[in-house]
């Protein structure tokens, strides 16, 4: 590179008397991540006694506040678990250099999950903490509208892992909805978002983590194969159907009854016509992503100045690029890389949404094990303990 | 059985993620922080206005190393001054974070106050155009709340930004250790 | 009954909070928004500021004051920000802290369980609807970009990105033709000199219409019917000056000086500029004023001067395309001399008490392509650009002498000091021959060549606001008292003279081979003269004092009344 000035066009001067002052900048910056990582560990094991042992939705409740705490604002917010998938993707296509901390802030709680569940999500995120003190009244979100909503963040995930990885940046983070929160700053169009968020966390549980949060779809992945069940009360269920009402995020479902045997057959048909159905699905997933990849190589930087550049356009960017020595064909080489990969990414994970929505829909078909009573679904869990203290079965006045 | 399996499985996808450090050497165990190339910068001004926070963690440092301790300082005074003197309408920075203090005929030496300085590379202009480029815009770590994706460096239009080891955590123009 | 009690405190405390948190999110947007523009406003200003004269002491104290004003407001906006936020995240704290004690004191009733199971079958079926919407609707969305957006190659493959070229062509004449927004050309731009002289003829761009004669259309019948009257929110005595559909006019006060544009086919204010770079206001007259100065325009910007010495040019969306200050006009009554557009070059006669120049600026970029001091006297005259010999001249009156430039080079190619008295109105130049009269200078023709008087008549009352207007061979001197005197333009022999009821202020103007005149009761004339008599072809009563020029709009005219009022003359079969 071309430097952009000529230095020491003055010569320095020779004093007789003076010495010259330091910098006054720091050689080193404290590294808390391992501090960080620590917490995070002390915060998984609690949520995990305090929901698996206790069973107490007011230890969840003090755990989510103490998450907060320590998470959003004793160290700073960033970098936190839900973001750094971006980082894997980008180093693991770009390049980048990647510390170990931020692996293993990406793998602790997916480990966890496997084993316990998301008590991630309960105890250890300030975002969900957020939201888990928010709520005040409940409106259910009617089960077939959640199954669809769903959806939203693996494509927030495909997306954002697309972008990081061709190097466009981190956008979930550029436009991470709780960042006036934990910086005090508000740019407009994430104050927006913001603003939505809150008002709509008042009335739905968690509207960031069912329908947007990326992270909770590897969450939910992982937590699909865990042993561990949690049981919402341990005597022997009355079907009263308080905890599937109780539970606002739609992790509690009712055991089914047996259908008759013309309706489990149109059921048999659907699930065999949605299974013929998944190669066509992940052909057209991909095309679909295939589609849309110039859109979003449009926000590339590069494809950006190449395009500025084109039109003539007097910005900042064409300013930087004329004085870096930077040559067209380099710059074109550039736009090209970036391109391909986004389109060979767009591809990929156009084909990940479709198999991603052809698996709900499946799950969404088949028929529930027939069991006799309420189930948690793992993987929708949030581990909040609220099932806990609406099962009659477990207050104390009832059951004594 | 077949759970125990799985289980192995997934644990096995995510160790995958732990062969980048191998891949990818350079990196430290410890963070890498947000940093200003300042051969890059063109001091477009966005520095002062994008970051998270309400005062800039961008601000601008003197390397006296390469000072000239020049009389008519390019960085502190603007283009049309007439006198050099403190008075408004010579000075270049907006805010009057620069200090000029005289040290011997003919020389002037020229200091940031970090309170005041709000990032937005007038003065740095200044320098690089008529002088040492002794002046430079870096991002004070003591002040960075290091996010995941630094809103500067997003939309920096130099792409100035890189990720430096937090063991080195400044760009200098100059290598510090080079007197003279 | 405690327990009652303490759960009404908590609600009590999350109303509180809540309307807390609203009320300072509220005032805080408010001020974000507020205070926004006026620092980068203000930063903006000081930056130009300095670099201007800092030779002058007022400007430099204007300067420090600005300088502490902006610093201390900045960090006090700053600090107010930080301040603010942190009582929001304490009040926002709070308020989650007040919900969530609630339900951590207060488990959830145990409600009736509601009878009615689910029917998981049916749930199945909306599920698969709703996934077909949303699929549809991402597909959809996917269709769309994709429409919309292309790959950075393809981008160079495609013909269809050729920059699309402005229709060089001017605008046809056709008078209900409606033409939206006139293509404005990016500044630097090349301004061909002869086209845009040529188009300026179709459109009404300066003091006295164009430089070339106006080819503008007029009314047949010379009959009008008023069809809005809008007023402008500042006063001025500028003309008011159209192109294409779009009025300018201009107007300021100690205030604001400003720049407005209106539709001219409905009269509604699109949008006003405002000027602010003076800091001192001179000493002006009531019958002067601060916008005396008529606008100037092309197909992409509009120009005005004011008596402030502020110079400002926008594009035909308001948009400031560059402004400079002037050194500070000092001059009796006010500034007052018109600018004047050629081609590429906007010509600016500054003479004040002290000192004449005559600056030139690039219209595109408003850079100076030369001036010249011109050590003469006062005047408020305007300058003409005339083309002899293939060549770009500029022929300036004031108080001492008449001058003649070259419009390249910016040298004086004569002078001759054979003016007087307070030289306010503007000559005619034809076929080599300049005629100017002006009251206590003089009256007559001097050739472009050398500057030879050619002929000389005194003995005429001379005009001293409207400016004497030569049609075909006969040279016409219009006065305030109302009588007009017809010269012959070969000799100066005086012809007839005319009388009419109330005298001119506003100049006449040639369109065409006629003449449209307004007096000062607001008479609208059209005329045509020869060398034996004058023919006052229509009259149309506006009946409203007038001492603006009237702008030609396809057939209709628009006047610019002394109450400051612009009303639209819309022509009549």
């Amino acid at each position: 590179m071309i430097p952009l000035l000529a230095q020491m066009r003055f010569p320095a001067p020779e004093f007789e008397n003076y010495t010259l002052p330091e910098m006054g900048l720091e050689a080193e910056v404290p590294e808390m991540i391992f501090w960080r990582l620590a917490a995070l560990m002390v915060f998984l094991v609690l949520s995990g006694i305090g929901f698996y042992h206790f069973r107490s939705r007011r230890a969840m409740l003090l755990l989510a506040a103490g998450g907060w705490f320590v998470f959003g604002f004793w160290f700073s917010a960033c970098p936190c678990s839900v973001g750094m998938f971006q980082n894997i993707a980008e180093s693991a296509v770009v390049g980048t250099p990647i510390p170990l901390g931020v692996i293993l802030l990406f793998a602790i709680p997916l480990a966890c999950a496997i084993f316990w569940g998301r008590l991630f999500c309960a105890g250890a995120c300030p975002l969900g903490a957020v939201q888990e003190w928010l709520h005040w009244k409940n409106v259910p979100v009617p089960l077939p509208v959640d199954r669809v909503l769903r959806m939203v963040p693996v494509l927030v995930l495909t997306l954002c892992t697309v972008m990081a990885a061709s190097g466009m940046g981190y956008y979930l983070c550029r436009l991470d909805p709780w960042l006036p929160m934990f910086f005090a700053a508000v740019p407009t169009t994430v104050g927006v978002l913001t603003l939505i968020l809150l008002v709509t966390g008042l009335f739905v549980s968690r509207p960031f983590c069912r329908y947007l949060c990326p992270y909770g779809v590897l969450l939910r992945f992982f937590t699909l194969f865990s042993p561990a069940r949690p049981q919402i009360t341990p005597q022997p269920c009355i079907r009263c159907r308080l905890c599937e009402q109780g539970c606002p995020n739609g992790a509690i479902l009712p055991p089914e009854p047996e259908e008759r045997s013309e309706v489990q057959k149109e059921g048999l048909r659907r699930l065999s016509l949605l299974v013929a159905c998944v190669p066509f699905a992940l052909f057209f997933g991909g095309l679909l992503g295939t589609l849309a990849a110039p859109a979003v190589s449009s926000l590339h930087r590069d494809v950006r100045l190449l395009r500025e550049l084109r039109a003539g356009a007097e910005t900042k960017e064409v300013e930087a690029f004329e004085v870096s020595g930077t040559t067209l064909a380099e710059l074109h080489a550039r736009v090209a890389m970036a391109e391909n990969r986004v389109l060979v990414g767009m591809c990929l994970g156009g084909i990940f949404f479709a198999g991603c929505g052809m698996a709900e829909l499946i799950a969404n078909a088949r028929r529930r094990q027939e069991e006799e009573v309420y189930q948690i679904v793992p993987s929708l869990c949030f581990c909040c303990g609220r099932c806990y203290s609406t099962c009659p079965l477990n207050r104390k006045e009832v059951s004594s | 059985m077949n759970r125990r399996k799985m289980i192995g499985g997934l644990l096995g996808v995510l160790a995958l993620p732990f062969t980048l450090l191998f891949r990818n050497r350079e990196s430290g165990a410890a963070g890498m922080r947000w940093q200003i190339h300042p051969d890059k910068c063109i001091q477009c001004g966005k520095c002062e206005t994008e970051c998270v926070l309400t005062h800039s963690a961008v601000k601008c440092v003197h390397q006296f190393v390469s000072c000239g301790y020049c009389l008519f300082c390019s960085g502190y005074y603007q283009d049309k001054r007439i006198h050099f003197d403190t008075a408004g309408e010579n000075l270049r920075c907006p805010t009057d974070a620069i200090s000029r203090t005289y040290i011997e005929d003919p020389y002037f030496e020229y200091r940031i106050d970090e309170e005041k300085c709000i990032g937005c590379g007038k003065c740095v202009k200044g320098c690089v155009s008529f002088g040492n480029g002794s002046l430079f815009l870096q991002v004070r770590q003591e002040l960075c709340k290091n996010c995941n994706q630094c809103r500067i460096a997003m939309i920096c239009p130099s792409n100035a930004f890189t990720r430096v080891p937090a063991e080195q955590p400044y760009i200098f123009r100059r290598p510090p250790e080079e007197k003279k | 009954m405690k327990n009652h009690a303490i759960r009404q405190t908590l609600r009590f405390c999350q109303g509180t909070a809540l309307l807390f948190v609203l009320f300072l999110g509220g005032l805080m947007g408010y001020d974000a928004w507020r205070s926004q523009q006026p620092l980068k406003e203000g930063l903006a200003q000081l930056e130009l500021l300095k670099t201007l004269d800092l030779e002058d002491s007022r400007q430099t104290q204007t300067i420090r004051d600005l300088d502490y004003l902006y610093r201390s407001a900045y960090f006090q906006t700053k600090d107010r920000q930080a301040y603010g936020f942190l009582l929001l995240g304490v009040g926002f704290l709070s308020f989650c802290a007040a919900l969530g004690t609630e339900w951590f004191l207060f488990p959830p009733k145990l409600n009736v369980p509601q009878t009615s199971a689910a029917v998981p079958e049916r749930e199945r079926k909306q599920t698969l609807y709703f996934s077909l919407g949303a699929l549809s609707v991402l597909i959809l969305t996917v269709l769309a970009v994709r429409m919309t957006t292309r790959s950075a190659f393809e981008e160079e493959i495609s013909p269809t990105s050729a920059p699309v070229v402005a229709s060089a062509e001017p605008p046809t004449e056709k008078p209900t033709e409606k033409v939206a927004i006139s293509p404005t050309s990016p500044p630097g731009e090349k301004i061909d000199r002869a086209a845009a002289m040529e188009e300026e003829t179709r459109q009404w761009a300066q003091f006295r219409g164009s430089v070339l004669p106006n080819q503008n259309s007029l009314s047949a019948a010379w009959k009008f019917r008023e069809k809005w009257r809008v007023p402008i929110p500042l006063e001025g005595f500028n003309s008011p000056i159209v192109w294409e559909d779009r009025l300018f006019a201009a107007g300021g006060n100690e205030q604001q000086r400003a720049i407005f544009c209106f539709d001219a086919p409905s009269g509604k204010r699109l949008w006003e500029t405002e000027c602010q770079l003076a800091t001192r206001y001179p000493e002006l007259t009531d019958d002067t004023g601060v916008s005396a100065p008529t606008l100037c325009a092309d197909r992409s910007r509009v120009c005005a001067i004011f008596a402030t010495g502020e110079l400002l040019c926008c594009d035909h969306d308001g948009k400031i395309l560059w402004q400079k200050l002037l050194p500070f006009p000092e001059i009796s009554y006010g500034y007052a001399s018109s600018l004047l557009l050629v081609g590429e070059k906007l010509i600016v006669q500054y003479d004040l008490n002290s000192s004449q120049t005559l600056y030139v600026f690039d219209v595109t970029t408003g850079d100076e392509i030369w001036k010249a001091a011109r050590e003469s006297a006062t005047s408020w005259s305007t300058p003409i650009a005339l083309l002899h010999e293939g060549k770009l001249k500029i022929f300036v009156t004031d108080s001492l002498s008449a001058e003649l430039f070259d419009g390249q080079t910016g040298e004086s190619l004569w002078k001759q000091e054979c003016m007087g008295g307070e030289v306010a109105t503007t000559s005619s130049a034809s076929a080599g021959i300049l005629y100017l009269s002006n009251t206590g200078a003089m009256t007559g023709a001097i050739s472009v060549k050398d500057g030879e008087i050619l002929f000389r008549n005194d003995n005429v009352p001379a005009p001293d606001v409207a400016s004497p207007v030569l049609l075909g061979d006969v040279f016409l001197l219009f006065s305030s008292g109302g009588s007009v005197i017809a010269l012959d333009a070969a000799t100066g022999e005086e012809l007839y003279e005319e009388e009419f009821d109330n005298g001119f202020y506003a100049s006449p103007v040639v369109i065409q081979d006629k003449l449209v005149g307004i007096n000062l009761d607001g008479e609208l004339l059209l005329m045509t003269a020869t060398k034996e008599k004058m023919n006052v072809e229509g009259r149309f009563a506006l009946e409203e004092k007038v001492v603006a020029i009237p702008a030609m709009y396809r057939g209709n005219v628009i006047v610019r009344t002394f109450e400051n009022e612009l009303v639209f003359l819309e022509t009549q079969p």
